[in-house]
């Protein structure tokens, strides 16, 4: 509870500061003006009667935000120049005025803080005086009116009018008071009239009695001779300083004529590049757009190829495990199939063609004949057993008889 | 909160001029420094430097209130603009630089808060600035011209800050830093009772606090040697490098008092004595008239430092 009390009291305290601070920024006379550049303290601009100008360049870093603080702490300025181009801004504080420009280049800016006085004393005076004049005029001319609509009871007119008329009195007096002050202030040498120049008193030529009178004359003709001669340099000199200001206007004007045309063209450079740069920005997003697509496509490939690489190994897997299998299976075939070797006698009257036949039919190797018997070695598959080969050869029509014996060969 | 909603609406519409700018904030005060401590209290939260006790709440107050006078002077330059948006860019900005703010804990005490506000208003302030040497090491107008071997316009320019600080710029900165009469009673009470307490406390504080404000200083103000402060305090030149350097840097402070002393003194730098409250006009007065300002004074600034508060 405490603790929030506090620090409602606390804000509060400082709500105040800040509605104060206009008032202040207004009231206090700066002294010199403390000057931050990007929140570090770089130097003090004095504030003085004649018009300073206090300048600061920064040779690395731009110039981003400025603040001026007067000697009491005030913050009277405060400024951010985030671009390159000039920024400049006005402050008041006391009755200076402040202006500040900056300007950033590429790297580094410069900073100039420009404060003179912003209204003369005896101008704010002068005003005042004017002011407190009309003022009572008005006062005096509205109490006049009514006055006058009283005019008809006239103890009546006293009576209201007469309070009316000492304050519109004490008004006019202090008015008049001030006027007279201003005056006083405002009759400066430069400000008094010129004095009147010298006029002759010249006599009628016909009043010339004495010869005093007429060395006098003389005189003053010869002063006045001098005088015109005077005025003649003068003119001249007028007239030379007109025609040097002329030369110097024109040559001001062509040199301005010239950094308008410098102005232009540099313009025009700089609307040419940023064209060319408008269009190296497309042909640059243009590239790069088909960089992007090369890469897409690019990656697609990889990947495919990456798929074509990971097929061609499991194909090679199949085609080494199918290998395998067919060493395996022939070298089962190899195991499986055997020599089988038996005797064949074949009916009368066969011919050697057709033994030949048959031999050539079951891929017979015919061994030597023994009393009508035929020795046949076969290889016989795995799916073939020497007995059902015994009984398909028996059904042949040539084939006697078939015997699977190894010994001798059999008697007839 | 009828209230807050139109005053949410004005600042969030765009503003053309800057009279709309001052009238529409001047309306909105109160609004405006609410809203600057709930983004503050928010940045602080979110950066791990929070607490909820009285001396965070404190601390967030003071900062919303220096970043709302800095938006009341830097967003009429940044007309046509919508006020509210601008003020939270100008928090955004602040918080988003490195080391917004020198947190420690032990600144968040009366004493810590009273040194921690003191050196950061005499960063921004020539009148602190000079009182600053006054709180910390009391030393007088006097032997500060000495010391710092000041002429003629700026000695009479330190007794005009000291005058204006003692006015009113004291007061308008412990009521800125948050310092209730009660908590500057209690220091004073500590102090009177162990002031060498206070003075370690504070020796302990204000190198620390003096090196993170020196960041403020300008780039061409390096701390030099024994021999180099010598060379310069004979020159004519350099006043403000001096003021400022000195009153920020214990070490070179040191340099300077041996070099004006002409003699060496056994101890590594210059003594602390805190002093919480400004220098009496009647101490001010005597000052002026024993010592006259001009640079001749025979008190030495050792008298000076050890003195304890009036």
């Amino acid at each position: 509870m405490k603790s929030n009390c506090q620090l409602s009291a606390y804000r509060d305290r400082l709500l105040n500061s800040l509605r104060e601070r206009a008032d202040r920024q207004r009231r206090e006379e700066p002294g010199s003006l403390r000057v931050f550049v990007n929140h570090a303290a770089v130097g003090i601009a004095e504030c003085g009667v004649t018009p300073t100008t206090w300048v600061f360049v920064s040779l690395q870093d731009p110039i981003r935000e400025i603040e001026l603080r007067t000697e009491a702490g005030l913050l009277v300025g405060s400024l951010c120049a985030s671009t390159v181009s000039p920024k400049t801004a006005r402050f008041s504080a006391g009755h200076y005025s402040i202006d500040v420009c900056v300007e950033n280049g590429l790297c580094g800016g410069t900073l100039r803080i420009m404060s003179r006085a912003g209204v003369p004393l005896w101008r704010r005076l002068e005003a005042k005086g004017w002011t407190a004049a009309s003022r009572s005029l008005a006062l005096g001319s509205r109490t006049l009116a009514r006055l006058h609509k009283l005019g008809q009871d006239p103890a009546r007119m006293l009576r209201v009018g007469w309070p009316w008329i000492g304050t519109v009195a004490r008004v006019m007096i202090t008015g008049a008071v001030l006027l007279l002050v201003v005056d006083r202030l405002t009759n400066q040498p430069g400000h008094r009239t010129p004095a009147s120049m010298n006029t002759a008193q010249v006599t009628p030529s016909g009043q010339i009695t004495s010869a005093e009178e007429h060395g006098a004359v003389i005189r003053f003709l010869k002063d006045q001779q001098l005088e015109v001669a005077h005025l003649r340099r003068s003119v001249t000199q007028l007239q030379d300083a007109h025609k040097t200001r002329g030369e110097l206007e024109a040559r001001l004007l062509a040199r301005l004529t010239k950094a308008v045309e410098d102005r232009q063209r540099l313009r025009d450079d700089i609307h040419r590049l940023t064209v060319v740069l408008d269009a190296m920005n497309k042909e640059h997003a243009a590239l790069t757009a088909r960089v992007e697509a090369a890469s897409t496509e690019r990656e697609h490939m990889i990947e495919e190829v990456q798929r074509l690489i990971a097929a061609n190994a499991t194909l090679s897997r199949d085609v080494a495990v199918l290998e395998t299998r067919a060493q395996v299976a022939s070298a089962r075939l190899e195991t499986a199939a055997h020599p089988f070797k038996f005797w064949v006698s074949f009916q009368d009257g066969t011919s050697d063609k057709s033994i030949e036949a048959l031999l050539e039919e079951i891929k017979g190797r015919r061994g030597p004949v023994d009393s009508g018997w035929y020795s046949v070695e076969v290889t016989l598959p795995q799916t073939h057993t020497p007995d059902s080969f015994v009984e398909t050869l028996k059904k042949t029509p040539i084939v006697k008889a078939v015997k699977t014996s190894l010994g001798p060969a059999p008697a007839q | 909160m009828t209230d807050r909603r139109a005053s949410a609406g004005r600042l969030g519409a765009i503003v053309p001029t800057p009279e709309d700018f001052d009238r529409i904030t001047a309306d909105a005060l109160p609004f405006l420094l609410d809203h600057a401590i709930a983004q503050t209290r928010r940045c602080l939260r979110e950066t791990g430097q929070w607490a909820d006790d009285i001396g965070h709440e404190k601390l967030a107050v003071r900062i919303a209130y220096e970043l709302l006078e800095r938006f009341l002077v830097y967003g009429r330059t940044e007309l046509p603009c919508r006020p509210l948006f601008l003020l939270e860019s100008v928090i955004s900005k602040h918080f988003s630089q490195s080391e917004p703010l020198y947190y420690q804990k032990d600144l968040l005490s009366p004493l810590g808060r009273f040194l921690d506000g003191l050196v950061s208003k005499a960063v921004v302030s020539r009148d602190a600035l000079m009182a600053l040497y006054y709180h910390l090491y009391g030393l007088t107008q006097g032997p500060i011209v000495k010391l710092l071997g000041l002429g003629p316009s700026e000695c009479h320019r330190v007794y005009k800050n000291f005058e204006r600080w003692r006015r009113c710029g004291w007061e308008r900165a412990i009521a800125e830093i948050g310092i209730t009469e009660e908590e500057l009673r209690q220091l004073e009470c500590s102090q009177a009772l162990d002031p060498a307490r206070i003075n370690v406390e504070a020796t302990r504080l204000v190198p620390m606090i003096q090196a993170h404000y020196r960041r403020s200083e300008p780039q061409h103000f390096p701390c030099l040697t024994r021999q180099q402060w010598e060379h310069l305090l004979t020159q004519g030149s350099g006043y403000d490098y001096r003021v400022w350097h000195l009153a920020m840097c214990r070490d070179c402070l040191w340099h300077a008092y041996t070099i004006r002393l002409a003699r060496q003194i056994d101890q590594p730098s210059p003594p602390i004595a805190v002093h919480f409250h400004p220098m009496p006009k009647v101490r001010l007065v005597a000052s002026a008239l024993s010592l006259g300002g001009n640079g001749n004074e025979k008190q030495l600034p050792t008298e000076c430092l050890s003195r304890s508060s009036a």
